[in-house]
Order: C-alpha cells, then sequence, then structure tokens
C-alpha cells in the first residue's frame, strides 16, 4: 500500500504553520531532513505524558515509578534493536547521537590499534565519521586511509579493494552520504574487510530512519544512528556493537552505572550495555526514541523508502528539465534517498538557500554539510541541499522547482 | 529584513576596488568556514593612511557586497581610524543588520582588512 502523507502530515504542527516570505503568507515548506527531521505531535504528547506519570531516575529506586522508568526505558532499548536487526538489546548503547556513538568506538579501539596498523574511512564522509578516526590513527601513529569516489561520486570499490590490507583494523563507511544521499554498498565492503580481518563500522545517521536497516543480516560490527534525524528529540542516539567485541573492549567515560565494584584500588565494570554508559543516561530522549520507532513502522519503513523516491525522482527529473542546475555528477536516482545536493549556476548556494526561505519560506541547506573532503573532490566551496523526507508532497517539491528557476532568472551572474 | 536590496545586489554584480595589488604593504586571506567562502586582501598603507585597497572575493552576495562597500569606506582613512571601527559601523554602510546565520558573511572580509592593518607591513 502506497503511504499517504495526508495521513501523516497532520501529525506535525510545524508543517501547517504559515510564515511571511517575499511579501506574503506562504506555507513552510522543510526541505532540510537530512540536517534534522521534524516531530510529530505523539512525541510531544508521550514526553508530556512521561512526566505527569513515570518520570524517576533509571536502574536505582525501588519505588514503582522509578521501577516503571526503568522499564519503559529498557523497553526503547529493546525497540531500536528489534529496528535495526540487531540479536539483543545489550547490543544497543545510548549515547547523544551518531557522532558520539562514533568518538566511542574510535575511543576504546585505541588500545587495539599499534603503529604502522591502517584505518581506513571515505572521501565523502561526514566529518563525524572522518575527524575521529584521523585523530586515532594520528594519536597510535597509525595510517589514516581514504577510499576515493568514482566520477559519478560513488564509492570507488577497486580503489577500497587496493587500500584494504592485513593491516588495516577498521573501516568505517557510511551508510549513506548525507551529500549525495546515495546508498554504500556496505554489505560488499563489509565481507571483504572481514576477510581482510578488520572491523566495520557503519555510519546510520542517514539511513536509519529513511529504510529498512538490518545490522545482523548486514553483519557489521558497530552501526551508529542519531534520534533526532528520525522523528526523536535531538541529545539521544544509539551504538549497535556486536556482542563479542563490546565483551572485549574497554569502558568509553567512567562513573556511575558503568561499574560493577569500586574498592580504593580498583574497580570493575557491569556488563553490558551499561559498561558502555556512564552517568544518568538522557532517559526520556531514549523513551521518545522508542516511540518515534514506534511512528515510522506505523508507517512502514518500505512505504518511507518508496515515497521518498517517488519525490526524489520527481525532483531530479525536473531540476535536469530546468537547464540552471548543476547536479555536480550526481544525477542518478538509483540507489539513493531522497538529498540532493546541487549548484544553481551564477548563483551562490548560501544566496540560493536565503533566497528561497526569504522570499518563497523554503527551507534547505547550503554549506559544506561538514563534508569538506568531499567539497573540494566536486570542486566547489559549498552546495545547497535538498531533502526529503516522509511527510513532504510533491506540490512542494513542485513550489520549490518553480523558485529555483525564479531565482536563477534574477540572481544569476 | 531583505538583504537582497537594490544597493547590495549592485555591489555584489560590480564589486568596486576589486583586483590585485602588485606590491602590497598588506595581504592575507579571509575564510568563512561556515559556507566555503574565501577572500584574498591586498593593502597599501602609506604614510598612516590606506592609500589603496584591493581583494578577490569568492563568495555569496552579501560577502562580496559587504567587502565592496567596506572597501570603498575605508580606502584613504587613517590606519588609526580603520582599526576602530567595528561590526556595527559595517551594518551601518550596509543598511541592515543581517540574520545570526548571515553575519560572518558581511563581517569576514572586514575583519580581514582589520587585522591585517593591526600587524605589521609585510614589506
Amino acid at each position: 500500500m502506497r503511504h499517504n502523507t495526508k495521513n501523516t502530515r497532520s501529525d506535525f504542527p510545524i508543517l501547517k504553520m504559515r510564515q511571511s516570505a517575499g511579501g506574503r503568507s506562504t506555507p513552510f515548506i522543510y526541505f532540510d531532513n537530512a540536517a534534522t527531521t521534524q516531530k510529530p505531535r505523539q512525541i510531544v504528547e508521550k514526553l508530556t505524558e512521561h512526566y505527569a506519570t513515570s518520570h524517576a531516575n533509571v536502574h536505582r529506586g525501588v519505588y514503582r515509578v522509578a521501577e516503571e522508568a526503568t522499564r519503559r526505558f529498557e523497553e526503547a532499548r529493546e525497540k531500536v534493536a528489534r529496528f535495526i536487526g540487531a540479536r539483543a538489546s545489550r547490543e544497543i548503547i545510548f549515547t547523544r547521537n551518531a557522532t558520539e556513538a562514533i568518538n566511542l568506538v574510535a575511543s576504546v579501539m585505541a588500545p587495539r590499534i599499534k603503529k604502522s596498523d591502517r584505518i581506513l574511512t571515505l572521501l565523502s564522509e561526514h566529518h563525524s565519521n572522518f575527524v575521529p578516526w584521523m585523530r586515532l590513527a594520528e594519536k597510535q601513529g597509525a595510517h589514516f586511509d581514504v577510499i576515493g569516489l568514482t566520477p559519478e561520486r560513488r564509492l570507488d570499490f577497486a580503489d577500497f579493494e587496493k587500500k584494504l590490507t592485513p593491516r588495516t583494523k577498521i573501516v568505517a563507511v557510511a551508510h549513506i552520504s548525507n551529500v549525495s544521499g546515495y546508498v554504500y554498498p556496505v554489505e560488499k565492503i563489509i565481507r571483504a574487510a572481514h576477510k581482510a580481518g578488520a572491523w566495520v563500522l557503519v555510519d546510520g545517521a542517514q539511513s536509519a530512519g529513511h529504510m529498512s536497516v538490518n545490522v545482523a543480516k548486514m553483519r557489521c560490527d558497530f552501526f551508529a544512528l542519531s534520534g533526532h534525524k528520525m522523528l526523536a528529540p535531538s541529545g539521544i542516539g544509539a551504538l549497535y556493537g556486536r556482542e563479542e567485541l563490546l565483551n572485549e573492549l574497554e569502558p568509553f567515560l567512567s562513573g556511575g552505572e558503568m561499574i560493577r565494584e569500586v574498592t580504593t584500588e580498583s574497580a570493575s565494570w557491569n556488563e553490558l550495555p551499561w559498561k558502555f554508559e556512564a552517568g544518568t543516561p538522557n532517559i526520556e530522549g531514549a523513551i521518545l526514541l522508542g516511540e518515534a520507532i514506534d511512528y515510522l513502522q506505523k508507517v512502514g519503513m518500505k512505504n518511507i523508502a518508496a515515497h521518498e523516491d517517488e519525490l526524489l525522482r520527481h525532483a531530479l527529473a525536473a531540476m535536469k528539465k530546468l537547464n540552471c542546475v548543476d547536479l555536480l555528477g550526481m544525477e542518478s536516482a538509483k540507489d539513493r534517498v531522497g538529498v540532493i545536493s546541487f549548484a544553481l549556476r551564477g548563483v551562490h548556494p548560501h544566496d540560493v538557500a536565503s533566497i528561497l526561505d526569504e522570499h518563497y519560506g523554503i527551507a534547505v541547506r547550503a554549506g559544506t554539510h561538514c563534508a569538506q573532503p568531499f567539497m573540494r573532490h566536486l570542486g566547489v566551496p559549498a552546495t545547497t541541499r535538498a531533502s526529503f523526507y516522509f511527510y513532504n508532497t510533491k506540490p512542494e517539491v513542485d513550489a520549490f522547482i518553480r523558485a529555483l528557476g525564479e531565482i536563477y532568472e534574477k540572481f544569476s551572474v | 529584513m531583505d538583504i537582497y536590496q537594490e544597493h547590495i545586489l549592485d555591489h555584489a554584480k560590480y564589486p568596486r576596488n576589486a583586483g590585485v595589488l602588485e606590491r602590497p604593504t598588506h595581504r592575507g586571506k579571509a575564510q568563512n568556514p561556515l559556507c566555503g567562502d574565501e577572500a584574498e586582501i591586498f593593502l597599501d598603507v602609506k604614510n598612516g593612511a590606506l592609500a589603496d585597497i584591493k581583494y578577490e572575493v569568492q563568495g555569496c552576495i552579501l560577502s562580496k557586497a559587504a567587502l565592496s562597500i567596506v572597501s570603498e569606506h575605508v580606502k584613504g582613512k587613517k590606519i588609526a581610524a580603520i582599526t576602530k571601527l567595528g561590526a556595527g559601523d559595517v551594518f551601518k554602510l550596509l543598511g541592515f543588520t543581517p540574520t545570526p546565520s548571515r553575519t560572518k558573511c558581511a563581517l569576514f572580509g572586514f575583519e580581514a582588512v582589520r587585522s591585517l592593518l593591526e600587524k605589521k607591513k609585510v614589506r
């Protein structure tokens, strides 16, 4: 069954908002979903309900409200585990976001990285899946290798195979590029990396809320996600780690919760997943992430992916017809989610975004998208990026396309 | 506040004092990491005043226009007067105060000029 946006749009109060743009009242068109998604009223209602009935610290109190808070918190962990196909909820560690999840792995892996070992990542990565590895390599005296891209801006698999060596300890790749929207062939990468003896971390910040994910089937060792990019509030994310690996690794932060026993001489660690969760966690954030997952599953991940694909194809075809849009080599809709980075000829990306906002009420992103090596590869200082979600509509895309044409006419130099 | 006003578009399209100086006394680069904008600034200081200013800028309409407007204002002025200028003075010259997300566009060229003048000459 096709997803009908009419059924979901009314759940998002901000999508009903009108604003003044270009001297008139316009609807708010939100095309910055790769940065963060909007929140349905169910999330806000759940938060109110939680505070009104069940809030207490988790894993500590013996009173009933604390037990209920703990139950909800751990139930959310189970929802995340099921949502991404983990074998057990103890393989899910709550973090602030995908960035913290990646930094956690880069940090606890340090003792395993020896001089002349190699760390491999991809040119198009978000800085959050690039710089932590660069720093880890520097700290341990290891080599930092970067997989190149093809002229179509896809992952250059031959280059990957060339750079993957028996000394490569970890391969860190995005599931989906936040710039191109391209889905990378992670299963293939993981198979090859495991054969070479390397672990693989998949940055799922752009994929988790947009397609069905199954980490067990994918066979990745680590998977990172951000709640705020999939309807949940900001400040909650998750790391999936294979149980055997998480057991081998030392804790990340130290403090309460991650401890089994402390004496004046030594400390021992709690079991998974709490070993990696020092301090009071983002309790309500985790519960709302669970609520967001319930919402997404009600809409259906297949429906979400199909709807985004329809918007993507519609937008790409119209942009090509405009004759003033440069898709910077990212023309294909194959293996791609609803993310489009582009240049409007003769208009700076920052101006495109500003004018879309001020004159048309359309929110897009402009800049380097925290992917400066990718920008350098594209040969541009920055791009404008439009990114869709299941609540966006074809008429919104049409308004965006009309606006691009008008901006080109009026502002191109 | 619409930043895309006639005089801003005019300065962006026809930037005043754009170009390079062959033998500048001060020369430096400025960057706006937010959007990847870049400018190279060339200054010629004589007798405690800014005798000439040129620049090359790759950037948005606001960053181009702001640098053009600032260059017109500071050319010929005493160095002591230029280094005293602040963000508020630039906004007055522009005729509006940009939104927080565009403030850096309006200021990054000007700030480069000011910090160059606070430094020693290159020759």
